[in-house]
């Protein structure tokens, strides 16, 4: 029939034409029997020819494999795991049986992908892909996360929950939710109207501007604190809290002030001048650092366990020798200093001292000869005649060095006049020991007697040095010591050596002196003398 | 990163010329010989990785020992991770093949066939390997007409086969289209020599995440077996005699009761207009 012919012109081109040939079919079939019956063969040949079409057009694009493949489309990925006979591989050239392979595959990816939503951009057909399944190794290493923060590790230590608080609060006043914080929060003490004046208030006082201050005072301090967060994320430096401006500032804040502006220069202050009679700053640099409170509990344990000990042992807290000896070094360091800045203008000399000179004390002390001989012009220089051992005990001046005769008169004397002996001194160490030894019996001894510890280190120094005197010399020196030494004060009251006046002046007090200072920090600075350890 | 090592054969020259033209805006090729032994010392692969920040590279070399090799390796965090040497049997290059190449920077595709790829730990190692290598950067969506280029690895016999082609769209019935190859590309015939692997837990440590690309878990949604979606709606309590649902005419009551209910029902009515 004439529709039938139709139909099959538009088989060939369209497969949804099909459909419409079935309900043609079926529509055909219940009316005219007769003419169907005719129709149905030729239509059941048509939906044949029709179906075998369609398969051969799936055909087309449809594979046939054992085993499925493993789709990763975000790579545009296919993996076939069927078994590939070598025997097929070997048959066929190589290229041709990979070719094959390849475009099987290959029309299987493409299915895959043809599946996945599409969408048009800009005139152009796009395919959207999921992300990559295949996990593949990163290049770098993913990043850290942040540390903690210091409120987040108190709160660690603490065990300190975060609770969430609601917003809204319920205000009993203005019967109404209002926030907890913020614009028109339920709690405002500043909005208040009505104020109760506590009884230990003045009654002249505003409550109302007392509140507001306080108020902006909380906020200034947030706001500090916020910003000194910052600087301290940062790792930048600020002043302390106590260079904020005021009205009356302390000594102490201004002093600090002074050192803070010093060093904020380009070269860290190294280069500012100071003023005459300033000192230098003491407390820069590291401060002290305590322990955390929390800390590590064993080594708390262990140091005051250690400490328990120490207060328990018979051992005196207070080095009375070793203390006694720093203050009078301190003293005559600072006496030498204004000394020599006095000498300086004096004698109009160079103030160049040396550093051997500014000890006293000094454990090579070199004897030597008088060869000419020398009046005195001045009451402390001594009177030489040749021959004369004389014992140099320091060379403070280039050309005037102090000395000791070996009738134990002390004085300055040219150095001209003297020349040096061709033996051999004794070494030094056993020298050192030898006065160490004999010293510290003697400050045991007079340990109180502040008085006379001096006298004893000198003149124990003095024996010891002699050497050449031998045991005979220190053991008899013991009970001469003192008589010497106290002879001589009265004898030589004047010739004494300007040095020693303000250190009788001075003695009285020094234990006293010693113990108020104990708890002050020391100075000590640059490396300690080795002859002075020994004491 | 592709680079020579200290003696290279004209076979190993063209074959990274080839290859960094497959991988064209992404890849550097340097041309001086570096001598050294990536197996023996890595320290200056690591160097220059720092120096150009890539994570791959391919390292060619021969010698008589060991004729035309190539040494395709990756770096994590600047440390070598895995390094696979292979070695070229056959080899016909790009300007061999007379035919039409593809434009360069294109995504290729990736198949991989046979079974030694599965199951053996230094083929599935490669197969990672020549993954991370070839595949193009990561996109969201792709050009349907852009799809041309397909690398085909088969792993057969102990050797690997690398083929390059150009695939062709054609017609067919349905929307689907059906494919037709033709080789453009470098053909290598490869065997696998030497390897150095990272260690699994090293290989591990590789694959770490950060925690902020995990997918975020939305709240409130279930999913049964069969697919459908569920989820909670939070409601007040609400006054069951006030709901408006659907009036059925038959259950409305009779004439006489409805007269009492209206009279009932406008005097609340009016107190609610008032307050």
């Amino acid at each position: 029939p004439w529709w039938s012919l139709v139909v099959l012109h538009h088989i060939n081109y369209d497969p949804e034409v099909v459909q419409r040939v079935f309900l043609y079919s079926h529509v055909g079939h219940d009316p005219l029997t007769s003419l169907t019956n005719m129709a149905a063969c030729s239509v059941e040949e048509l939906l044949a020819k029709a179906e075998q079409e369609e398969a051969a057009k799936l055909k087309s694009i449809s594979v046939q494999k054992e085993l499925d493949l493993e789709f990763d489309i975000g790579n545009l990925l296919a993996c076939d795991r069927n078994r590939i006979e070598s025997r097929d591989f070997r048959q066929q050239k190589k290229e041709d049986f990979l070719l094959s392979l390849a475009r099987d595959n290959t029309q299987l990816l493409i299915n895959e992908i043809w599946k996945q939503p599409t969408e048009r951009v800009e005139e152009v057909i796009v395919v959207k892909l999921a992300a990559p399944t295949t996990p593949l190794p990163r290049e770098k290493p993913p990043p850290k996360p942040r540390p903690p923060t210091k409120w987040e590790e108190f709160a660690k230590l603490k065990g300190i929950q975060k609770k969430k608080k609601t917003n809204l609060v319920w205000d009993e006043t203005a019967k109404e939710w209002k926030r907890r914080w913020g614009y028109k929060r339920a709690k405002d003490d500043t909005k208040e109207w009505l104020i109760e004046v506590p009884e230990s208030a003045d009654p002249s006082e505003d409550q109302f501007a007392k509140r507001v201050k306080a108020k902006k005072e909380r906020v200034a301090k947030n706001e500090f604190n916020r910003l000194k967060n910052i600087a301290r994320a940062q790792k930048v430096k600020v002043p302390g809290m106590g260079l904020t401006p005021k009205a009356q500032q302390s000594k102490d804040e201004l002093s600090r002030a002074v050192s803070v502006a010093k060093t904020s220069t380009a070269s860290v202050g190294r280069f500012q001048d100071r003023l005459p009679k300033e000192k230098a700053p003491k407390n820069t640099g590291k401060r002290r650092k305590f322990e955390p409170l929390i800390g590590d509990f064993s080594s708390e344990r262990q140091k005051q366990l250690e400490l328990l000990k120490v207060m328990d042992s018979k051992r005196p807290k207070l080095d009375v020798t070793k203390a006694v000896n720093k203050q009078m070094r301190e003293e005559d360091r600072e006496e030498a200093t204004a000394k020599h800045k006095k000498a300086a203008g004096k004698r109009g000399r160079r103030g160049n001292m040396s550093g051997k000179g500014r000890y006293r004390y000094r454990a090579e002390a070199e004897k030597m000869v008088v060869v000419h001989s020398y009046r005195p012009n001045w009451p402390d220089e001594l009177e030489l005649s040749p021959g004369d051992v004389i014992l140099v005990l320091s060379k403070h001046e280039e050309e005037r060095w102090f000395g000791r005769l070996q009738d134990g008169q002390r004085g300055y004397f040219p150095a001209s006049c003297v020349m040096e002996l061709s033996q051999v001194n004794l070494p030094a160490k056993a020298l050192r020991r030898s006065l160490s030894v004999r010293s510290s019996a003697c400050n045991n001894d007079s340990g109180v007697r502040g008085r006379h510890v001096n006298g004893h280190i000198l003149q124990a120094r003095w024996r010891g040095s002699r050497g050449g005197s031998g045991g005979a010399g220190l053991d008899g020196g013991q009970g001469e010591s003192e008589s010497p030494f106290l002879a001589q004060r009265p004898q030589i009251p004047l010739p004494q050596p300007v040095a020693s006046q303000p250190q009788m002046h001075r003695s009285p007090g020094l234990l006293h002196r010693i113990l108020s200072k104990c708890r002050k920090k020391t100075e000590c600075q640059g490396a300690t003398n080795g002859a002075f350890e020994g004491d | 990163m592709i680079m020579k090592g200290g003696n290279t054969s004209q076979t190993i020259t063209q074959a990274l010329k080839d290859i960094y033209a497959l991988k064209k805006p992404n890849a550097v090729l340097y041309k001086k010989k570096n001598i050294t032994r990536p197996f023996e010392d890595s320290t200056s692969l690591e160097f220059f990785s720092k120096k150009t920040d890539c994570s791959l590279f391919l390292f060619g070399s021969h010698n008589k020992k060991r004729p035309n090799n190539l040494i395709f390796g990756r770096l994590f965090d600047f440390h070598v991770l895995d390094m696979i040497e292979l070695g070229i049997e056959k080899y016909v290059s790009l300007s061999e093949i007379k035919t039409s190449k593809c434009p360069e920077g294109t995504k290729p595709m990736l198949v991989f066939a046979g079974e030694a790829f599965d199951t053996d730990s230094e083929h599935r190692r490669l197969k990672s390997l020549l993954i991370d290598f070839f595949r193009g950067p990561t996109v969201s969506a792709v050009r349907l007409a852009g799809l041309e280029h397909i690398l085909h690895f088969t792993a057969l016999e102990g050797k690997i086969y690398m083929r390059s082609y150009r695939c062709l769209l054609k017609k067919s019935g349905c929307r689907t289209p059906r494919i037709e190859l033709e080789e453009i590309g470098p053909s290598f015939d490869f065997v696998l020599r030497r390897t150095h692997l990272a260690s699994d837990d090293l290989y591990k440590l590789a694959h770490r995440q950060p925690k902020a690309l995990k997918p975020k878990k939305k709240k409130n949604i279930s999913h049964d077996a069969f697919g459908t979606k569920f989820g909670r709606v939070h409601m007040q309590k609400q006054d069951l005699s006030k709901l408006h649902t659907r009036k059925m005419k038959g259950l409305r009551k009779r004439r006489g009761e409805e007269v009492a209910e209206d009279q009932d029902g406008q005097a609340p009515k009016v107190a609610k207009l008032e307050s």
